[in-house]
């Protein structure tokens, strides 16, 4: 697939916002392509050692997909949300396919020492935390969408608000509930199981 | 019912969350609802476990999925060295006896955990600091020979040392005092030699001193600690994660015991930390007991600060000059500790060469004994309770503000205060711009409402002044662009590139220093490409600002014990955390002015020393959204003319700013 020019993605996503279905249809594909893309050569580029920032990941899709120029915030919000999506998509994939199994809390590693201490860390587990998510949507899917754009999307806590047309706060106060929700909600699924 | 009903469970949850935590209980006893009480008991009870749960980018977590298991490695070949058996599971990684072929010697190889070899900055730190760790030849002290690389696996060569480590030595009790003294000396010797040398070793403790079958002391892993982390400093104290991992693991009890108390509150340690833990250690020998314990980290960090050893467990008939070595290194406060370790070392010697033998008269030791209770401090104890009182009680001498104006300007129907922008007044206290409806205004103090100032393009955001006040910078939410606007003329100008922005101020010399995730960048008033003077590591960075001797910065960290005001130096690097706190600013009146649970403070400060000089001083309650993130919404001028939004229930909705002028 000869790669879209940045007018004819910025088409489409004005389109989509427009009403316009299949617009969406053929942006995603473009959209997690190019997404993909850029997850593997960050976790690769982990792998090799270098520091590579994540937090800009998905504004720099978007400025390498779009015509900036052209598009209203309000388009890029709808950007961004279908991005952390699709982010979310890709990052539980490539957690499932590593054979991640469930353990309790998902500590997936520790250290024995002061001298590992920045290494501990608490990683949750992709594949439970999705399954989570899921549950969290059933109930306030508000919440839901918060932790997606902030976990998943990287965004900030102003730009989550801009997105979900909600003010900051409210961001934080729905992160917080989330968060404690999500975890407690992920312990008690690995309890449940032999 | 568990999951159900989120949204009613959210209401009270958060209304439990504003109340401090002796009072929930009896805040939920008020809800008749069992099913819902229970359910928000479940969740505030995971609260504190979760603040660190997703906080960061889902894709770090991702790319960590790579990293499994090290598979064991005897019988492999590693460059130039057999690796026979595995020793132990050491600090970085695995420990294997191996055979240099090579130079056809044993040695110890230290295989670096996968994740280190992925870290490009830790490995090129580590190879500077194995460089200057090579050079510390001593007999006491195991030898580094250096870190290798064969295969993308990274391992430290080292000397292979015989013989039990002290730890091991200890599960049989205590060392008869004269062979401890002996082995003591020989641990201070290695000591004295690393310093000299300026290096520090940060985490000795028995597991990490050997004995050799003829008695020699080999003090292993020096300096370490530091090539392992780096200059950042590592508090135990405040990591929820490592609290529960250790009590499951029970290993890094090992270490903590050992820390000094400045290690254990992430305080910058020097020379004088490694001369607590070998107080620390010649304790242990003489007694068989750690000299601080606990159940777990927690316990055992509180002792390190805060309990004096129990002399009373030492052989009856010390010498009373090794009793006084462990009370002078074994002092809570830095500077009351010996300088040297020299010093212990004499102490030793002379007791060793005392034809008196290394026992005294019981009634000395008591004595002794007595003299060395009072002496011992509970400095650091009070320091903590002063800390964490000073927030309640009202310090007597500090001036109370004098001359207090306050006026109230509602908001023009139609304007909504955003709630994810900041507020800005201007230097002189003469000009507050806002955020209302996506619009940016501007009210002057000589007029009764507030005028709109266009922006040609884009969302403004968190606004500050030039710093006469001409100007107005702000962050373009819509392309990503610090831009600034003349506040009479109209004519905007973009003046770099820049993600996110949730605070920046301009300096008397036109500089911008703003925040972005990344960290702290700097860009001149005129534009250009902005430098980065501080990295965020995991962290969120907020409210920079330059400090009148231009070289060092201001800001808040976000860390995962909270907020912390912060001063860091711009050309070594080198931070300080001064207290907890948000959003602070300095005031030429020699103030920091900051806000903590919705409270506003002021604290002086020394801007040379860069240390607070007093006790904070509550100058208003209940300022609004001072929580969390880039929606402080206020903001304090040069000549104390405090803007804020009052804390009341419908503050986001309400649209009210409160104008108040005070000198302190």
């Amino acid at each position: 697939m000869p790669e879209p020019s940045a007018q004819e993605v910025t088409k489409l996503l004005i389109d989509w916002r427009q009403g316009n279905q299949d617009a969406l249809d053929r942006l995603i594909p473009i959209i997690y392509e190019e997404l993909r893309r850029r997850a593997h050569r960050y976790m690769q580029g982990q792998q090799k050692g270098h520091s590579l920032q994540t937090t800009g990941l998905i504004n720099e899709t978007y400025l390498r997909l779009l015509d900036c120029s052209k598009v209203s915030w309000k388009n890029r919000a709808h950007f961004f949300a279908v991005t952390a999506r699709l982010m979310r998509c890709i990052l539980v994939d490539h957690a499932r396919s590593h054979s991640y199994k469930k353990r309790g809390g998902g500590l997936e590693k520790f250290s024995l020492d002061l001298n590992q201490i920045p290494a501990i860390r608490h990683d949750p587990d992709l594949v439970a935390l999705d399954d989570a998510l899921e549950a969290l949507a059933a109930e306030d899917d508000r919440k839901s969408r918060v932790v997606e754009l902030r976990f998943f999307g990287g965004l900030s806590v102003e730009e989550t608000a801009e997105v979900l047309g909600i003010s900051g706060q409210t961001v934080m106060r729905d992160w917080r509930l989330a968060k404690v929700w999500l975890m407690r909600e992920i312990n008690e699924s690995v309890g449940d199981r032999p | 019912m568990r999951r159900k009903r989120l949204k009613e469970v959210s209401h009270i949850y958060h209304a439990a969350l504003e109340l401090p935590e002796r009072e929930r209980a009896a805040f939920l006893e008020t809800c008749e609802d069992e099913e819902l009480r229970q359910e928000v008991l479940s969740l505030l009870n995971n609260e504190e476990k979760a603040k660190s749960f997703l906080e960061e980018h889902a894709l770090e977590i991702a790319s960590r999925l790579k990293t499994k298991a090290q598979p064991s490695l005897p019988g492999r070949q590693l460059g130039s060295f057999n690796l026979i058996s595995v020793l132990g599971k050491g600090g970085m990684g695995e420990v294997y006896k191996a055979k240099d072929r090579k130079l056809g010697r044993d040695v110890a190889i230290k295989v670096m955990s996968e994740e280190f070899a992925q870290d490009a900055d830790r490995i090129a730190r580590f190879q500077r600091e194995a460089k200057l760790l090579a050079s510390l030849n001593h007999p006491n002290i195991s030898f580094i020979h250096g870190l290798e690389e064969s295969d993308g696996i990274h391992f430290l060569v080292l000397e292979l040392v015989e013989g039990d480590t002290l730890a091991e030595r200890l599960k049989h009790g205590a060392i008869p005092v004269e062979e401890a003294l002996k082995l003591a000396l020989q641990i201070a010797e290695a000591l004295e030699a690393a310093h000299e040398k300026g290096v520090i070793h940060r985490d000795l403790k028995p597991a990490n001193i050997k004995v050799t079958p003829d008695e020699k002391i080999k003090v292993l892993d020096f300096g370490l600690a530091k090539a392992f982390v780096g200059e950042q400093q590592v508090s135990l104290s405040n990591s929820p994660t490592l609290s529960d991992m250790a009590t499951q693991q029970g290993v890094i009890l090992g270490t903590a015991a050992y820390m000094s108390p400045e290690q254990a509150r992430g305080k910058p340690v020097d020379k004088r930390t490694d001369i607590w833990a070998f107080g620390c250690v010649l304790y242990e020998m003489l007694t068989g007991n750690a000299a601080f314990q606990g159940e777990d980290v927690t316990e055992i960090l509180a002792a390190v600060v805060k309990s004096s050893v129990n002399m009373g467990l030492l052989p009856a008939n010390l010498h009373p000059r090794v009793r006084e070595v462990l009370s002078r290194c074994l002092q809570k406060e830095q500077k009351k500790r010996y300088r040297d370790i020299g010093d212990a070392q004499y102490e030793i010697e002379q007791v060793l060469a005392d034809p008196g033998g290394v026992f005294a008269q019981p009634v000395m030791a008591d004595a002794t004994q007595k003299k060395l209770r009072t002496i011992l401090p509970w400095v650091a104890a009070a320091i903590i309770v002063a800390g964490v009182a000073v927030w309640f009680l009202k310090p007597a001498p500090t001036p109370e503000p004098r001359q207090v104006h306050r006026y109230q300007y509602t908001l023009p129907d139609g304007q909504l205060l955003a709630t994810n922008s900041r507020v800005a007044v201007s230097k002189d206290g003469a000009q507050i711009a806002y955020v209302a409806k996506g619009q940016l205004y501007l009210k002057n103090s000589n007029e009764l409402t507030a005028k709109l100032i266009p922006v040609a393009d884009g969302i403004p955001r968190n606004p500050f002044f030039s710093h006469d006040g001409r100007w107005i910078g702000y962050w373009s939410w819509a392309d990503s662009q610090l831009k600034k606007i003349d506040t009479t003329s109209g004519a905007t100008v973009e003046i770099c590139e820049a993600s996110s922005t949730p605070s920046a101020s301009w300096g008397e010399d036109d500089m911008i220093v703003f925040a972005i995730n990344a960290g702290i960048m700097q860009v001149s008033a005129d534009g250009g490409t902005p430098k980065e003077i501080v990295k965020a590591e995991n962290e969120t960075l907020l409210f920079p600002q330059i400090l009148p001797d231009g070289e060092s910065i201001l800001f808040t960290a976000i860390t995962e014990s909270g907020p912390q005001v912060a001063v860091q130096s711009l050309e070594s690097g080198e931070r300080e955390y001064l207290f907890p706190g948000f959003s602070a600013q300095y005031l030429p009146t020699g103030h920091l002015v900051y806000t903590l649970d919705n409270n506003l403070f002021a604290i002086a400060f020394d801007p040379e020393r860069l240390k607070k000089t007093g006790s904070p001083v509550p100058i208003n309650e209940g300022v609004f959204g001072s929580e969390w993130g880039s929606g402080s919404l206020s903001a304090i001028s040069d000549s104390g003319t405090l803007v804020y939004v009052p804390d009341t229930p419908l503050a986001s909705s309400e649209a009210l700013l409160e104008v108040c002028t005070k000198n302190f």
